[in-house]
């Protein structure tokens, strides 16, 4: 019977301890924000292999510093005031770093898929992810985002369906199973979504012209004087078609949120301090594209797009409308003011995801409030014994190599591989190798067809899943006892855990009730 | 310590229940119109923005990985069906003038207004062989105006002032409209181009591909409307060329021909073939002539589609079915959709569920996608839509599928698009009989947040 579960498992990533050091580890720093570069070939931040064995296992992805895609495109100290919480500290941040000049996005959205899976697994993981992205960076991830059946690879596991980040159900790959999606927003920073009239000058005249030859090397980067990959994918008739033929997600198809920002106008004064901002010489360059209508010829621009490119995709529900004092090259080196817009949508998604769980949950299996070790049949509540079944976890089953949910949840880690001499699943890292994280087993006994909610989080009841999934069970904010503190003797807690169901002939999601 | 006599279990809410129910309707529904809870069943023909192959073609196999994928997601209902999928028609007030390296002597450009911010703008293009090559080629171009009064002159700022460097942009604010001089000194070092913008002028060019995409063995037409004020411009010579849009290089010429008021048209597909790179296309198209004021004019101005080989089509829909749980609520709603295909390739394969609002438009509730390779021959294949986002529409009534959609991932071609979606509904749905989500996605809360979406 056991069989049946260790089917839904697959191997993840061996680490020591117990459930108690997973969840202390669990939280708070899981939110992260990840930033998608435009147009121009930057390098990735220097990152080694992900490990293989341990948890987290791509640790260098995490809060980079190195690489151009940084150095030059958005400089650390532009990154630094975007990643700040404005509710206090700092989120953890990844850099995509791509050719985003040489190639277009039906081509790029590959890699930067791998490095923000990189990001992920960065921590204990990286739970919810805001991706920030700059101009010509919010196609790759609108392909995406309108593509959820896509095969992509992640840097620790191979092929991974982009559903995993978008939203979907993957059967194939290292993540089997159906997931919400690790991106829960974009922020798209003058998302060049309609295209730009300085990428038409290239159709016409083959290459451009000494006048933008100078705004293109200087604003969008390196590789951005070729006439294949991002520069004629911008074109406004091929965009145009991108955006009605699917290949590119568009507000009608959008699976996740979009926030847009953008700048509607260029300060070239020499003596203005806005002009200075984020490079004198560059916004004298985007002024002269302003001026001779090539950032748009019907609507205000920044000086390489137009607002009706930059407003194409996303909303702006704080009603930040656009800038008139925010050039192109501006909206990504924080001038006038605009990280704080960006950090407000970051924050309104971000905000409260994680908490940290409450000290007082530290203690011993023995004495948690649901530890279900034992196997064993029980008795239901219509006197009808032998109705469900505890898989429970001995020290042998904890010790051998098969897959066991209530090891995950009771010691935090299963799988015990010799050859590693480790376990080769841990919680809450591995959550999405756990039978825990397959909806089959709630619904319809939950009525949730999404599998463990977290709408369960600090509801009452202790939820085994919820312990397999962030190490903890308790609301966002609270300061209180989770639900899965043993409150001491006398006392009764409801806990929830993948049992037997005989009269099912399957296993089901169901509460219990333990007397302590 | 607890003990085994301690634990009590149980069931949660429909805990008994066994598998879902499938209440399978293998032929569907097709109405014509029928009043439900608020809402109207629309029956729909095929579209012009319907895209489908005449055949499918064979071809080499492609680099892509097998393995099925699928996807459920709310789709914000303030949106309408179809919005995006036509193809645009793009408004043009440019001219573009070519001169190549090594023209000289003098050339007659119109210029039909100077209203308004109307400029030319004067751009050497090609390799810069040396440092201020660009800056000489300028100053080797005289434009003159009708009376003959060079206009790239720069203003002297005081008596000191020489004239400094030469002009990139020119204002023609103050000059008359009419036939202008392209004069050079001398032979010019680079290729050359006089762009012109003429924003207030009344003399537009209107371009628009038949199709967004185009599929090998179809039609595919590229329509250009002139017209002054309104009025069709007749008699306008157009050239123009075919080029690769994702690697600019410009293939062949296009001819379009005078179909009659103001409206000329070229046929594209006999420029493609089996050889043909699929790719996105771009139409360059340059118009010269004279309005029915007497003005003469030129316009410049692109537009494009895609084109693709086509190697899969949805042969049919060949049953619906709601998923329920033992309480009778539905959980999914789901179509199987019957694919034929002639290649293997990574087929993503997607429709919609609509629902009709207070308006009496159809407006999208959820997008479905499944995806995996799909080898030659037919395959059924299955569209699940959740109940828990329609749901949260608040939209009831009928249901219809929309938008079946057959996208190529392994060559991102659009093969198949058909609003209709066999005009499968799934009839009379009470929101009271939809499951509730207990989890939201992040556009989810988002909508639900701005008030689109509800999670009640």
């Amino acid at each position: 019977m056991r069989a049946n579960l260790k089917t839904l498992l697959a191997v993840g990533v061996a680490a020591s301890g117990t459930l108690l050091a997973a969840s202390a580890s669990a939280a708070p720093a899981a939110d992260g924000v990840f930033f998608v570069h435009g147009t121009g070939d930057y390098t990735a931040p220097t990152v080694s292999a992900c490990n293989s064995g341990n948890s987290p296992s791509c640790p260098t992805y995490l809060n980079p510093t190195t690489g151009t895609a940084i150095s030059s495109y958005w400089t650390q100290s532009s990154i630094n005031s975007m990643i700040a919480d404005p509710a206090g500290g700092n989120w953890s941040y990844g850099v995509a770093g791509y050719t985003g000049a040489s190639s277009n996005a039906q081509t790029s959205y590959a890699t930067i898929a791998t490095q923000l899976l990189g990001f992920y697994h960065s921590s204990t993981p990286i739970g919810d992810i805001v991706v920030v992205t700059h101009s010509n960076g919010s196609n790759p991830i609108r392909y995406l985002m309108a593509h959820p059946t896509a095969i992509v690879t992640d840097p620790t596991w191979g092929n991974v369906c982009a559903g995993y980040l978008v939203g979907g159900t993957c059967t194939t790959g290292h993540y089997v199973g159906t997931y919400a999606g690790i991106i829960k927003k974009a922020v798209f920073i003058a998302g060049d979504d309609a295209g730009t009239p300085l990428a038409d000058l290239v159709v016409k005249i083959g290459n451009f012209s000494s006048l933008a030859s100078n705004i293109i090397s200087d604003i969008l980067g390196p590789g951005s004087l070729t006439t294949s990959g991002a520069i004629p994918q911008q074109v406004q008739a091929t965009m145009t078609t991108y955006n009605g033929n699917g290949t590119f997600a568009t507000n009608a198809t959008l699976p996740e949120a979009a926030n847009i920002i953008y700048g509607s106008g260029v300060n070239a004064g020499l003596f203005s301090s806005e002009a200075w901002c984020g490079g004198y010489l560059d916004s004298v360059g985007l002024k002269a594209t302003q001026i001779i209508g090539w950032g748009s010829s019907s609507a205000a621009t920044d000086g390489f797009i137009g607002t009706n490119s930059s407003t194409y995709v996303g909303t702006d529900p704080n009603g930040y409308g656009g800038d008139s004092k925010l050039n192109h090259n501006q909206s990504r080196r924080s001038c006038d003011g605009v990280n704080s817009h960006i950090t407000a949508y970051v924050h309104s998604t971000l905000n409260g995801a994680f908490t940290a769980p409450p000290t007082d949950y530290v203690e011993p299996p023995a004495v948690q409030a649901c530890d279900l070790a034992t196997p064993q049949w029980l008795p239901s509540t219509s006197g009808v014994p032998n109705s469900y079944y505890v898989w429970g976890c001995t020290s042998a089953m904890h010790a051998d190599s098969n897959t066991d949910d209530d090891c995950e949840a009771i010691y935090g880690t299963d799988n015990w591989s010799a050859s590693a001499n480790n376990y080769t699943v841990t919680i809450p890292f591995d959550y999405a190798q756990t039978g825990y994280s397959n909806p089959v087993y709630y619904y319809p006994y939950t009525q949730n067809s999404g599998g463990c909610s977290d709408s369960w989080l600090g509801n009452g009841v202790c939820d085994l899943c919820l312990l397999a999934k962030y190490g903890y069970d308790t609301a966002s904010g609270s300061s209180g006892d989770d639900d899965c503190y043993n409150q001491g003797s006398g006392t009764q807690t409801t806990c929830a855990d993948i049992l037997y169901g005989a009269s099912q002939s399957a296993n089901v999601y169901a509460d219990i009730y333990v007397s302590h | 310590m607890k003990t085994a006599n301690t634990l009590l279990v149980i069931a949660s809410v429909g805990l008994l229940a066994g598998c879902s129910n499938r209440a399978s309707e293998p032929n569907g529904t097709h109405s014509s119109s029928s009043s439900s809870a608020g809402a109207t069943t629309h029956t729909i023909g095929a579209v012009a923005t319907d895209i489908a192959p005449q055949r499918l073609y064979s071809r080499a196999p492609l680099n892509v990985i097998a393995g099925a994928a699928m996807s459920t997601q709310a789709l914000n209902p303030a949106t309408i069906l179809g919005d995006s999928y036509a193809p645009v028609t793009t408004r043009h007030l440019e001219s573009f003038h070519h001169f190549g390296a090594s023209s000289t002597g003098s050339y007659k450009i119109p210029i039909d207004t100077t209203e308004g911010e109307a400029s030319l703008f004067i751009n050497p293009y090609g390799e810069l062989t040396a440092t201020g090559i660009d800056e000489a080629v300028r100053a080797n171009v005289d434009i003159l105006d009708p009376n003959g009064v060079k206009v790239n002159a720069r203003q002297q700022r005081s008596a000191t002032d020489t004239g400094g460097r030469a002009m990139t942009w020119v204002p023609l604010a103050g000059h008359p409209a009419g036939l202008y001089t392209v004069s050079f000194h001398g032979p010019a070092a680079m290729d050359t181009a006089i762009e012109g913008r003429f924003q207030s002028s009344n003399i537009v060019m209107t371009l628009k591909p038949a199709s967004l995409q185009h599929l090998l063995g179809g039609e595919q037409y590229v329509e250009a409307t002139l017209t002054e004020s309104g009025k069709p411009i007749v008699g306008a010579h157009l050239t123009s060329e075919l080029i690769h849009g994702e690697q600019i290089q410009h293939l062949a010429p296009v001819t379009f021909t005078e179909v009659g008021g103001g409206v000329y048209r070229a046929a594209l597909h006999p420029l493609f073939s089996e050889r043909s790179s699929t790719a996105a296309y771009l139409v360059d198209v340059d118009a010269d002539g004279v309005a029915p004021s007497g003005l003469a004019f030129q316009r410049h101005g692109e537009t494009g589609f895609h084109f693709g080989i086509p190697t899969a089509q949805v042969v049919d829909v060949v049953a619906q079915r709601q998923l329920t749980n033992e309480q009778g609520l539905i959980t999914a709603f789901e179509v199987d959709v019957k694919v034929q295909s002639s290649s293997a390739d990574r087929l993503e394969i997607s429709g919609k569920l609509t629902a009709v609002g207070s308006d009496g438009i159809e407006h999208p509730v959820a997008i479905a996608h499944f995806g995996d390779v799909i080898a030659p021959g037919t395959q059924v294949v299955t569209l699940t839509f959740d109940a828990g986002n329609v749901r949260m529409t608040r939209m009831e009534g009928d249901f219809m599928v929309r938008d079946l959609q057959i996208f190529s991932l392994g060559t991102n071609t659009l093969f198949w698009r058909e609003q209709a979606g066999h005009n499968r509904v799934f009839s009379r749905v009470a929101r009271t009989q939809l499951v509730k989500r207990t989890e939201f996605s992040g556009a989810q809360r988002e909508l639900v947040a701005e008030g689109v979406l509800f999670d009640d």
